[in-house]
Formats: structure tokens, C-alpha cells, sequence
């Protein structure tokens, strides 16, 4: 096939590896390295099916990770082939599934405000607990529920039947008592109010396509970042494929971050069992950063050994000059690092005021190449990345510290110890919903009747209580309905404005999929990297956690610590790196004369 | 009435500004300076416009132009010598740093903004911080947002505030500016740069260098003096001819009619920081014609040079300097007179540092006597001078007047030199002349 391949303007421009890739024929798994040309790889096979005529646009599907992708992609797409690209689904995973179910427009998505008042209302109603719990016990017990809901919907589309038989484990192992009745009487509520959650969603789009009753067929999938799949998401696209759809598969095991969320970095490995005659392509060289940041994070994954053979392949290729060795700084408190980054960044702008080049911060001459938005503070918590975006704020540099409103289950404290669920409390609960009471919460107060969980059901059968009917019918009114446009879960990415320039303040986990020049790998203590993780995997996670975290900058890496530093920083080699001493302690400027 | 106009300057909310620069201060200094309105500058910081807010009060019959609270001008009053004393009215303004990537490179630019009320001001502020913006930690707010958005912002939220490019040659952070800005005005505010009337040509260029340029013949070339501490009030100013009110000022600086745009007082370009180019580290002072044949080098270090005001007129400039000497210049164009400031004479007349206490003496002395600075600068008669400051006095304003100074140029951050008097021409002479005597006892 690939000798007729020169003929595809579609293929202009790629390197004889991901002109492989994108050739693929069959389903495929492509082990993409950071900076590898991914999602250029990603649009030439796209292009080139549309081009040869291997699949029309229709038929012709991509999944991305975030929502930021999927613009990113489409954008890239619109500029390969015009209008036509507004024919090819591009979305997230809970996008696709809202398009492959028979009735999308029936679909009826409960809200993560009601979603979160339901859980409330189902916890507080535990009879079991007698007088009733205390606010901050019903905090944690709802974060816990909600995380083990997800967790569970998320595993398989067979997990929710365990909820009705007691023996079933649960994917939490202690306060079982509790989770359990709380998580199927949700369910119960679910399924009488004819409501799904977001992971229902994925669970009955899988259902649809195995029953065959998709209403679209999809002749080649694309997924990106499959690394960060699970379990559900895989049975969703094995069903795709038995339905007739070629998977074409992209991603890096290497990066995988996202297990505590339910992503399966099994998948990646399984991919050529689930997936018969799938072949296995490499994108190894590294158009990205310069050859000393690449050796420095080929360095840090040599510990870890915990890949299959079959996707290791040739090794990291760096494609660009040597350039500057990671900076590697200890500082004397958080608020010190802070300054100390400050510095630094406006050092990198070639001064952001007179006073810099007064005090040398900045050479005379130098224009500086690099903008706010050439540059990213990249932290392992929410909270170290609030503190640190605050003293970056201090300092007047503008910052973005992206807070959507996100669902409560896509944060990341289960990752967490407590002091940081406390840190959690003060910056990502959700609006305080108790205090204004939304129409759906205080209908659910009023509802006599709890309804049963019937696993088995596909419908609640609402026939033997006609009035309970009218009941939830009402309640359902109350319900507002989020049917597209904000499908999905949102990312920290999701929230970016071109127009203005700001030095990104991220978590390790938000700065996915993104590059910057110039990257501050901020607070990477023993404390945090790999912090309370106690087993070889959790550790293991955490170095991929900081392995992406390295791999998002092109030019210049800066890693700073307070206290001892991480592990993971011994693992680089001393010839890529090089220790700043912190600077000695500046004369005040001059005081001012009258004169 | 002639009023003198300072636009733009700092509260101590800035940074590297002089910790007691509040509107005292300003109401205080602008008396001595001779300046009728003065900016308040910085309005976009919370803090300060809650002093505004505070301890001014709208002058009734002056919309957009403000008064100290008269409570507080008593105390003040009384520290003002008589014959400066003066009405002051503030005018509300602020600077905003621009710092963001366009067409490849790191843009830096100022911004002066003019606002009409303080009402105005409050929703302006509000939309920055909704955008994201952080008007906290500075005075003068950096923010990364293209100069050309940030406009279109002011203009959604009042049209009659204004927009005025600050010190538009200063290399790190200007319009033209050799290391930050751009080369035309129009790639810088794209569909908006016809809302721009005026640009404010800094202390490093005046306007006789601003008319080498056609491109800049439809702008009023405003000065003011960009002030870090009160004692730097009305260093460069405007000089209008208006009925006091907001409107009436900014119809000025648009329309910019002979009778009404008066013209502008103006340090010697020389003076400023940034006049030639060189290489401060290494005291490498260049002429632009010395620079080139350098290849931008300097010649110590061979580093690259700071490439200064002169140099980057010349490089944009399509009239020839002989050109306008002869006589070419915009309909725009204004007289101006390039003074150095009354303290720095002082101080070459005594032969001592201009923060000595000798100088603060005989500068303040001379206030008393003849009124303010600005007046006695441009105004006052020979005879006069000689009477409360002596007959080197008297020269020396005669010859800053004449423009008959040496200056070691500023390049580089370094202010240039000036040299009124040859060494011997200022010692005493022993045989008599005593008339001299009393300024040294
Ligand atoms: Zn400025
Ligand atoms: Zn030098």
C-alpha cells in the first residue's frame, strides 16, 4: 500500500513512521512518544481515508480526551479539508455515546448540581445513621460516593448489576455499609426519574451498539490518548469494532495518569488481544524539546521497567539542538519558590519593567523571546497551584489558574491525602448548594416514596404506582436538562482564551496534552512525588505523573522543591542537569532623593 | 486662561515610587511646579481609587476634573509659598503595561488612559478584573493582552475616554520602542488606530525628532512628565488654552487647534535616558552613525547595544533632519521650549549635587521670591533672577533658555549630562564681585 502512498497531499510532510502509521489498514495501535507528531499523525490518516477513498466523511470518527482536543482537532481538520470536516465526529467520549444511541434527543442527563443534590439527599436519608450526619461527615461521605460511583459505572457495563446482589465488592473497600444501600438507592432514583449520569451514558451507548441498535455506523474510530481509556470506554470500542469499525488507537503507555479516575493502562497493552490483527506502530522521534530535556525524561522512565515488551520498541529519537540543561532549585518556603519564579519569568520576557533592567533581572539589550503564554507553572496539587498562581499574582505577572466548575467527580482527591481535602474544601467545592436550595432539591424532600433499584430493569416498571408516576413527573420537571454543548468532563485545559496572554498555572494532571516553551515544574518534594504512595504502582503512576510533566516543555525546564526533593530527580542524569544556587541577597535599591 | 497640563504620572502604588507620593504630595508639588492639571495617574489600582475617591471632590461647574477636599488644602496651604499657590485640578489617568506576542515577537508597550468620571473608571476596572486581569500588585497593571483588545475595551466601556501611547520611543517598553514595539502605529492598534489622536513623545525625543516622521503628522504630540515622586511633576507638560472641564481637555488633544493646543515644554532630548544608543555596563556611549559602523556592537564588550531614541527615528523617519530644521513640519505641529529642570540648574550654579541641601535651600528660596518653578523657568526677567539667585543664576537660566548647554547624551538607562558652565567660569573670581558672594555665603 505504501507505495502508492506518495500520491496523497494528505501524507506531504510526514516522516516515513507516522507515514506508516497513518497508512495502517486493519486496526491499529500507534506507541506515540511526547512531541512525537501525534495529532498530525492523527489528521493525515484522517485525511488520507477521506482522500483515498477508504471511508466517507460520515463514517469517519476521532475521540479525544478533553474538549480543548476536540476543537484543537477539528480546527486542523477544517484547514485540511474544508466544510467536509464538519461531517466527522469529533468529540469526546460522552459526546460519541450521546450520538450513537438511537434517540439522542431523548436522552435525559441529569445535572452535576442535581447529581450532587440526589447523593446528598440519598446520604442524608440513610435511616441506618439515626439522628442524622454531620455536615462534614456528609461532605466526605458524598466525595466518596461520588468518586465510587464513577469508579464503578466506570469499570464495566456490567458493574452496576453487582448493586443488586450485597456480596458484590464495590470498588471501595472500607465504609462498604454505607456506599453500598447510598449507591443503589441512587440508582433507584435514577431510574424513576428516567435520568442517566454521564456514566450511564457511555454505559448504554455500549449496550446500543451490541444490541445493534446504534443509529450510526462508524467504519473507522480513532481513538487519542488510549492510555487513559477504561474499562467501560474499552468495551465501548471493542463493541465498535465487532459492529464492523476499524480501531485506529493512538497514545503512550508512558503517560498513562489518570488510574485513580478509572483509566486502565492494561487496555494500552491488551489492545492487540481485544483487537484481532492489529498491528503495532512506533512514533519515537522527539520534534518537541530540545535533546537534553528528552534525555533527562528518557532517564527518569528507565527506572521504571513496567511496560510490556511489544510497546517498547526503538528508543526516544530527539530531533532538536542540545540546548539548555533542566534548572534544578531548592527554595526555603513555597512562597520564596513563588518569587524565585517570578524572577525567572521575567528574566525570560527580557524584563517587564524599568525596575527589572535597574536591578540587572534583565540583560539591557535583550528583547526576550518569550511571552506569559510561552510559559507554564505546573504543580502536582490544586492547592500548590492556587498558592503558587496567588504569589505569581502578587509578583503582577498575569496568571491562569483555570477553574471550571467541575464535577465533583472528576477531581483528583482521591489521589489525596487529608490536609488536602481540606485545601479541596476551600477551593473546589462546588457553589454551596444548601443555602440556596435548587427546585429539584426541595422537591426531593417532599417525595414520599423512595423507589427500589431493580437491577434487571432496563425501564423501572412505573405501571403498579400510577400516582408515583405524576410525582416524578413532576420532580423531573424540576430537572434541568443538559442534553449537548457541555457534555462531558471538563479539564483545565478546557478553559483557554488565546486573546490573553497569562502564565498557566496548572496541576501535572491539567497540563496533559499540552506544550509549552518554557515549563516550571514547581513543589517537586519527596512530600508530593511520589507523596503518601505506598505501592509499586501508585509510585509508578507518579513517576508517569512527572514524567508528563517534564515532557510538556520544548526549551527550558525548571524543576524547584521545598524541602527534600523528589525521588524522581535523582533518577536524572547529572549531565543534563544543572543546580541553581539561589541568588545572594540583592542591595536595596537606592533610596529615592528629592531630586 | 493658559493652563499647564501634566497627564501622566505614578502613586505610590506603582512600583519604584517614592513611598510618600500621595495626593498631598501631588497637590503640594504641582503648586510649586506650576502645573494647573495634573493626573492622578494609577486609577486602576483599588487602593488608590479609594484615596481618589476619599479626598477629592468634583469641582461643580468642571465636569471630570477634581479638587483636593478643601478640609485638607488648609494644612497643605500653608507650606506653599504665596506666590505659588494655585488652583489644582486632577484629572483622572492611568498606565497600563502591555506585554504579549504578536507576529512573532514579545510586544511591550504603555499605554497612557484618560477617563471622563470615576464612574466610567469603576466599570472599566470591573470588566479588566472579569477578564482576569490583576490590578492589585501594580499601580501601572501589567497585562497580556494586545494593546489593540485592551482599546477596544476602553471604547465598549465609555467612548469619550482615551487611549494615548506612552513615551512612544523608549526601547524596552513603547510603541516604537527598539527591543518591544512595532514600526508602524497601525500594526500595533490595527482597525482601531484611527480612534488615536495624540501619543506622548517621552522625554528621549521631542517634537521636531516626532516631525522626521510622516506617519505621525495626524497625532498631537503630547509631554508630561511620567513622575515617580512629586518632585518630578511637570518635568515635560502641555500648555492648553481651555475652559476647564474633561470634555473640553480632550477635544484639545484631539482636534488639537493652534488656539486651543498650545504646545508643550520639553526636556532636551539628550537629557533623557535613552537618547543615544551604547551599552550602560560598560559606559559605551554611541551616535547611531557610530553604532552601525560597529555592527550594533558595543565596543567594549561586544554585546549587543541598546538601540536608542535617535537611532529609531532615524530608522523610521522620512523627512531628513535638515528638512525640518528648514522649516518642514506637520499642520500638527506646536512650538515647544526645551527647559532643564530649575533644581538642576540650581545645582550646576552651586557647583554641588541636586540633592543637596543647598540646592533644596536656594531652590526653595527662590519659590518664595518669585513663584513656581515653571514660571520662573519660562517667565521671569533676567533682572529679577539675578536679584534672588545672583548673576550666575541668571546666566545659567539665560542659556538653558538659548538652548546654549553642553549635554553628555543619555543612552542606555543613563541620563545625559548637562554642563551649563565650562569649570572656570563658575569659580568665584577672587577680585570682588560681590553682588556673586551672597549666593555662596
Ligand atoms: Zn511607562
Ligand atoms: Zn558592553
Amino acid at each position: 500500500m505504501s507505495g502508492e502512498a506518495p500520491a496523497f497531499a494528505a501524507l506531504q510532510g510526514l516522516t516515513a513512521a507516522q507515514r506508516e502509521a497513518a497508512l495502517a489498514s486493519g486496526s491499529a495501535l500507534v506507541v506515540a512518544g511526547p512531541g512525537s507528531g501525534k495529532t498530525r499523525t492523527l489528521v493525515a490518516r484522517l485525511v488520507y481515508l477521506l482522500e483515498a477513498g477508504l471511508a466517507a466523511p460520515h463514517e469517519l470518527c476521532a475521540i479525544t480526551f478533553t474538549r480543548k482536543a476536540a476543537s484543537e482537532l477539528r480546527e486542523r481538520l477544517q484547514r485540511a479539508v474544508g466544510d467536509v470536516a464538519q461531517t466527522i465526529r469529533v468529540g469526546t467520549f460522552h459526546q460519541l455515546a450521546l450520538h450513537l444511541r438511537p434517540q439522542p434527543q431523548a436522552v435525559r442527563l441529569i445535572s452535576e448540581a442535581d447529581r450532587h443534590d440526589l447523593l446528598a439527599h440519598v446520604l442524608r436519608s440513610d435511616s441506618s445513621v439515626g439522628s442524622g450526619l454531620s455536615e462534614a461527615t456528609l461532605r466526605r461521605r458524598l466525595r466518596r460516593a461520588s468518586q465510587a460511583l464513577s469508579l464503578m459505572k466506570g469499570r464495566s457495563c456490567d458493574a452496576l448489576t453487582a448493586l443488586g446482589q450485597p456480596s458484590a465488592s464495590l470498588p471501595t473497600e472500607d465504609d462498604a455499609a454505607w456506599l453500598h444501600p447510598a449507591l443503589a438507592a441512587y440508582q433507584a432514583w435514577l431510574q424513576a426519574l428516567d435520568l442517566e449520569d454521564l456514566d450511564d451514558l457511555l454505559v448504554a451507548a455500549t449496550q446500543a451498539v451490541r444490541a445493534g441498535q446504534a443509529c450510526v455506523h462508524y467504519r473507522c474510530v480513532h481513538v487519542d490518548e488510549y492510555q487513559d481509556t477504561n474499562g467501560v470506554q474499552r468495551e465501548l470500542l471493542i463493541a465498535l469494532a465487532k459492529a464492523g469499525a476499524q480501531i485506529f488507537a493512538i497514545g503512550d503507555p508512558d503517560q498513562s495518569i489518570y488510574a485513580f479516575r478509572g483509566a486502565e493502562r492494561g487496555n494500552f497493552f491488551a489492545f492487540p488481544r481485544d483487537f484481532a490483527g492489529a498491528r503495532v506502530f512506533f512514533l519515537r522521534d522527539n520534534f518537541r524539546a530540545t535533546s537534553t530535556l528528552v534525555a533527562a525524561a528518557t532517564a527518569l522512565l528507565s527506572q521504571a521497567g513496567d511496560r510490556e515488551a511489544f510497546v517498547d520498541g526503538p528508543p526516544p529519537q530527539a530531533q532538536r539542538e542540545r540546548g539548555e540543561p533542566v534548572q534544578l532549585r531548592a527554595a526555603a518556603s513555597p512562597r520564596s519558590e513563588a518569587i524565585a519564579i517570578a524572577r525567572e519569568i521575567e528574566r525570560l520576557l527580557g524584563g517587564t519593567s524599568l525596575t527589572s533592567h535597574d536591578q540587572g533581572r534583565a540583560a539591557s539589550s535583550a528583547s526576550g523571546c518569550y511571552g506569559f503564554s510561552d510559559i507554564a507553572v505546573l504543580t502536582r496539587t490544586a492547592a500548590r497551584a492556587d498558592d503558587v498562581a496567588l504569589a505569581l499574582q502578587h509578583e503582577g505577572i498575569p496568571t491562569l489558574r483555570p477553574r471550571k466548575a467541575r464535577p465533583l467527580y472528576t477531581a483528583e482527591s482521591i489521589a489525596r491525602g487529608p490536609d488536602e481535602r481540606a485545601a479541596d474544601d476551600r477551593s473546589e467545592r462546588p457553589p454551596e448548594r444548601a443555602a440556596t436550595q435548587s427546585p429539584f432539591s426541595a422537591a426531593l424532600q417532599h417525595h414520599a416514596q423512595r423507589p427500589a433499584w431493580r437491577a434487571d430493569a432496563g425501564l423501572v416498571d412505573l405501571d403498579a404506582a400510577q400516582s408515583a408516576e405524576r410525582s416524578y413527573a413532576a420532580l423531573r420537571h424540576a430537572l434541568t436538562c443538559d442534553a449537548e454543548g457541555e457534555i462531558g468532563i471538563a479539564h483545565e485545559s478546557d478553559e483557554w482564551d488565546a486573546r490573553f496572554e497569562r502564565v498557566a498555572v496548572l496541576t501535572l494532571h491539567g497540563a496533559k496534552g499540552l506544550e509549552f516553551p518554557v515549563v516550571f515544574l514547581c513543589g517537586s518534594e519527596a512530600d508530593l512525588l511520589p507523596g503518601r504512595a505506598a505501592s509499586k504502582d501508585e509510585v509508578a503512576e507518579e513517576r508517569r505523573l512527572f514524567y508528563v510533566g517534564m515532557t510538556r516543555a520544548k526549551d527550558r525546564l525548571w524543576i524547584s522543591h521545598v524541602g527534600p526533593p523528589s525521588p524522581f530527580v535523582a533518577a536524572l542524569p547529572s549531565r543534563c542537569v544543572q543546580t541553581v544556587a539561589p541568588p545572594a541577597r540583592r542591595a536595596k535599591p537606592p533610596q529615592l532623593k528629592l531630586f | 486662561m493658559e493652563l499647564s497640563c501634566d497627564l501622566h504620572i505614578h502613586s505610590r502604588f506603582s512600583r519604584a515610587t517614592s513611598k510618600d507620593l500621595n495626593l498631598g504630595q501631588l497637590y503640594q508639588w504641582a503648586q510649586r511646579k506650576g502645573i494647573a492639571i495634573v493626573g492622578t495617574g494609577d486609577f486602576t489600582h483599588p487602593g488608590w481609587r479609594e484615596e481618589l475617591r476619599r479626598d477629592l471632590v468634583a469641582i461643580p461647574g468642571e465636569p471630570g476634573f477634581f479638587a483636593l477636599r478643601p478640609e485638607l488644602r488648609e494644612a497643605l496651604d500653608a507650606e506653599i509659598p504665596r506666590a505659588c499657590r494655585a488652583d489644582v485640578r486632577f484629572v483622572l489617568t492611568a498606565e497600563t503595561s502591555h506585554i504579549y506576542k504578536k507576529a512573532g515577537a514579545v510586544r511591550k508597550v504603555h499605554n497612557l488612559v484618560l477617563a471622563p468620571d470615576l464612574d466610567v473608571v469603576e466599570r472599566l476596572c470591573q470588566r479588566l478584573v472579569a477578564l482576569g486581569c490583576n490590578l492589585n500588585a501594580d499601580g501601572r497593571p501589567i497585562f497580556g493582552l494586545p494593546c489593540r483588545d485592551f482599546f477596544e475595551i476602553i471604547l465598549e466601556t465609555d467612548r469619550r475616554a482615551c487611549l494615548i501611547p506612552a513615551h512612544i520611543w523608549t526601547p524596552h517598553f513603547s510603541l516604537f520602542g527598539s527591543l518591544s514595539g512595532f514600526d508602524r502605529i497601525e500594526d500595533c492598534f490595527a482597525d482601531l488606530t484611527p480612534h488615536i489622536f495624540a501619543l506622548e513623545t517621552g522625554l528621549s525625543s521631542d517634537p521636531a525628532m516626532n516631525w522626521r516622521l510622516s506617519q505621525l503628522d495626524r497625532y498631537t504630540l503630547i509631554s508630561n512628565s511620567d513622575a515617580h515622586s512629586a518632585q518630578k511633576l511637570g518635568r515635560e507638560l502641555n500648555l492648553i488654552n481651555i475652559q476647564p472641564s474633561y470634555d473640553h481637555l480632550r477635544a484639545a488633544l484631539e482636534h488639537c487647534r493652534p488656539d486651543e493646543f498650545l504646545g508643550t515644554v520639553e526636556f532636551f532630548p539628550e537629557e533623557g535616558k535613552y537618547h543615544l544608543d551604547g551599552h550602560r555596563a560598560c559606559q559605551a556611549r554611541l551616535e547611531p552613525a557610530e553604532r552601525l559602523r560597529l555592527g550594533g556592537k558595543c565596543p567594549v564588550c561586544e554585546k549587543d547595544v541598546t538601540v536608542g531614541v535617535l537611532s529609531r527615528v532615524e530608522a523610521l523617519a522620512d523627512r531628513s533632519a535638515e528638512a525640518v530644521a528648514a522649516g518642514a513640519r506637520p499642520s500638527r505641529a506646536r512650538p515647544f521650549t526645551s527647559l532643564v529642570p530649575l533644581p538642576e540648574i540650581v545645582a550646576e550654579v552651586l557647583g554641588v549635587g541636586v540633592a543637596s541641601d543647598r540646592v533644596q535651600r536656594l531652590y526653595f528660596k527662590l519659590l518664595d521670591q518669585l513663584g513656581s518653578d515653571l514660571h520662573i523657568l519660562r517667565h521671569v526677567e533676567a533682572a529679577e533672577l539675578r536679584r534672588a539667585g545672583g548673576e550666575l543664576l541668571a546666566e545659567a537660566v539665560r542659556r538653558v533658555r538659548a538652548g546654549a548647554l553642553h549635554i553628555a547624551p543619555g543612552y542606555d538607562g543613563e541620563y545625559g549630562q548637562i554642563r551649563i558652565f565650562e569649570p572656570d567660569e563658575r569659580t568665584p573670581k577672587r577680585s570682588g564681585r560681590d553682588e556673586q558672594m551672597g549666593l555662596f555665603a
